[in-house]
């Protein structure tokens, strides 16, 4: 650990990390462009980029675009993320009473906070992962990755859970393309010798993230106020420590959560948000929703303890915790990194590096957050019809930059406008991401434990009881969004509902 | 996208507004994945066998398609229960001029990358002693992104050209110099 951490200290490496962190604040900070589309569209930045170098850079844009949200969650009433909304709800309460850097202060104190309680449960616990993980067998791996995708639907979709998986399944025929890992065997390549190689995943993600943002967002005519002053940016220590049990519940939630594939930022931010109000004293719970900073608290540090949590079935499993983390998983693999329960015997050392990445980029974070508000609120009078357009080139870099190949390029124009329609037909994206990256490991894994189960009963089969208890997992997720899709659909027939979704 | 929520809040992102469409949306989207779990379907059993049915490599294809299938005709059925709720047009909750907008820009993009792949040409030169190399990747950037934000921001086109040169000259010379990644457009 202390060899991680003092390779982490080296000035080259925390330069990058506070080029990350600084380039994520802004960016998550910037209305519309997300965590996601920042670490998907830095994938192919870091593929020119040593090992190191990559992940500090990118474990830095992914803290610094956690919290950048915060900011014009609070300032213009409109975060960046689903998972800054609780934020926006108290914090620009806060700014319309003056207290806009108090709130946006207190948010970077509980951000700071969170991501330090995600980190330590994440050292703490994926050693207990990884020594259980390593008696994951094909079964296993294959039923992980179905919970991973089907899960991933489920929190993506909300009312529609149906939505969700047909995104993730999707996702899972995508990935299908190519010289198949057995036998390779070309399937769906229609001839086409390009897409012997299969459909680079990068490029998906850019379009999904970056290029369908591009093409849903520049046509639109409506655009934020911008606030003519945020105030002095107080960081409120002594207001932080009233709140720290709220911190540390919340840290915890956000850290679980985090943990749970597909859960995202967004469900660990609002359940804190929903659980601190429950939790609440009278006299705090009465200010819930008119500019409460206990209920900031809750929000920001929950989302930021995400980031720790979503590290854990990546690096333990290699089941990405989110799509952001998926991005990163891209990332470690193109530097060769395969993440997983092998991953302290295939890369002895690198866990501890990641540790201390993290460590670092909370840190800054912390300090380059205080620096970036004012150049923020500048960036806020940028108008969309010129930031939006400057984004293309990156995503053509980005989509062209891992294999150097054109056709890439076009794979991201068409996973854009692919991302255009889905957001019209109203499915979620972030299951299609977690479906490219985790059908190979399912159809592998599925294969070869069918070639191992030659000759045994279905007794064998159900004996295998990690294998039983992920299928089990499976059907409980299968029944509980059929129970949440007829719930919706039976307060839908009430008298006076409005449709959902409209 | 920006999309308003029922207490008149607003979100940003990618996420923002999935769920339910309007029925007749649904039972298009239903249409077009049973169409699409059919073909895949047929596509993975027309897939050749070189050991076992157990490693065949159209098996997982298969079973993924037939599920797609039956969670396809579940939309589909959902969207035609629904289909009352909706007396409005298909299209009445969306801005079409603002998606016929941004068909123009995927038009005009689809241009913009064609151009860096038929009319690719690479230039070597050398300047303050760094080696570095024209292609087509930026003209073709320059003119594509002074269109769009002269279209989508109305500025001066002096000012929108000086943008577009000054931001493709600056991802030039950063990727090609301190990330040493190739541009698009070259040979």
């Amino acid at each position: 650990m202390i060899d991680g951490l003092l390779l982490a200290l080296t000035p080259a490496l925390l330069a990058m990390t506070l080029a990350g962190v600084c380039l994520g604040i802004i960016w998550g900070a910037l209305p519309g462009l997300s965590t996601t589309m920042a670490m998907g569209l830095l994938i192919g930045l870091s593929a020119g980029m040593s090992q190191d170098v990559a992940i500090s850079f990118m474990l830095g844009v992914y803290t610094g675009s956690v919290f950048g949200g915060a900011i014009s969650a609070v300032l213009i009433n409109i975060p960046g993320t689903p998972d800054a909304v609780p934020t926006m709800i108290e914090g620009h309460q806060l700014a319309q009473r003056g207290e806009g850097g108090q709130a946006l202060g207190m948010s970077i104190a509980a951000s700071f906070v969170g991501g330090g309680i995600g980190i330590i449960l994440l050292v703490t616990f994926i050693p207990l992962i990884l020594s259980f993980a390593l008696n994951f067998k094909s079964w296993e791996m294959f039923w992980l990755a179905v919970i991973g995708i089907m899960v991933a639907g489920t929190m993506a979709a909300g009312s529609i859970p149906l939505k969700g998986w047909i995104a993730g399944w999707l996702g899972m025929l995508v990935a299908f393309v190519g010289l198949d890992s057995i036998h390779a065997v070309p399937r769906f390549t229609f001839g086409t010798f390009a897409l012997f190689d299969g459909i680079s995943y990068v490029a998906v993600l850019i379009g999904l993230f970056g290029f369908a943002e591009i093409l849903r967002t520049l046509p639109a005519r409506d655009m934020p106020t911008i606030p003519s002053r945020v105030g002095r940016v107080i960081p409120p220590l002594k207001l932080l420590g009233r709140y720290m049990p709220a911190a540390a519940r919340s840290g915890i939630l956000g850290t679980f959560i985090g943990a749970i594939p597909g859960a995202g930022a967004n469900v660990a931010s609002f359940l804190a948000y929903d659980i601190g109000r429950r939790r609440a004293k009278p006299e705090e719970r009465d200010k819930w929703g008119k500019g409460s900073y206990q209920a900031l608290v809750c929000a920001e540090t929950a989302n930021n303890a995400n980031i720790g949590g979503s590290m854990l079935p990546t690096l333990a499993l290699g089941i990405p915790g989110n799509a952001a983390a998926a991005a990163l998983l891209a990332a470690l693999t193109l530097k060769n990194v395969v993440v997983g329960p092998t991953i302290e015997v295939d890369h002895p050392g690198l866990i501890y590096f990641i540790y201390a990445a993290l460590i670092v980029a909370n840190v800054m974070m912390y300090l380059a957050a205080f620096a970036l508000i004012g150049p923020c609120v500048k960036l806020f009078s940028l108008p969309r019809g010129i930031l939006m357009p400057l984004i293309l080139p990156v995503c053509v870099i980005g989509a062209y930059a891992v294999k150097l190949s054109i056709f890439d390029v076009w794979i991201m124009f068409a996973a854009g406008l692919v991302g255009w329609l889905f957001s019209i037909f109203k499915f979620p994206v972030a299951p299609v991401v977690l479906g490219v990256i985790l059908a190979p490991l399912a159809d592998e894994n599925f294969r070869r434990s069918l070639l191992l189960f030659e000759g045994k009963g279905v007794g064998f089969v159900l004996s295998q009881w990690i294998g039983t208890f992920l299928m089990l997992a499976v059907l409980f997720v299968l029944i509980e969004g059929a129970i949440r899709v007829a719930a919706n659909a039976r307060a839908r027939r009430q008298p006076g509902s409005e449709p959902a979704g409209t | 996208m920006s999309q308003a929520n029922e207490d008149g809040l607003k979100f940003e992102g990618e996420e923002a507004g999935s769920g339910f469409a309007s029925p007749t949306l649904d039972l298009i989207a239903s249409v077009f994945l049973i169409a699409l779990s059919l073909l895949v379907m047929a596509a993975s059993v027309a897939l050749p066998v070189p050991g076992e049915i157990r490693t065949a490599p159209g098996l997982l294809p298969f079973i993924v398609s037939a599920s797609l299938l039956v969670m396809a005709l579940g939309l589909g059925a959902s969207a035609w229960v629904r289909r009352s709720e909706h007396a409005a047009g298909v299209f009445a909750e969306r801005d079409l001029s603002a998606d016929f907008r941004s068909l123009l820009l995927a038009g005009a993009i689809a241009v913009y990358i064609a151009a860096m792949q038929f009319l690719a040409f690479q230039e070597n030169f050398s300047l303050l002693g760094l080696n570095l190399r024209l292609s087509a990747f930026e003209p073709a950037t320059i003119i594509t992104l002074a269109l769009i934000i002269h279209l989508s921001w109305r500025g001066p086109i002096w000012v929108t050209t000086t943008i577009s040169f000054a931001w493709t000259i600056l991802l030039s010379v950063v990727f090609q110099i301190v990330f040493r990644i190739p541009l698009p457009g070259t040979f």
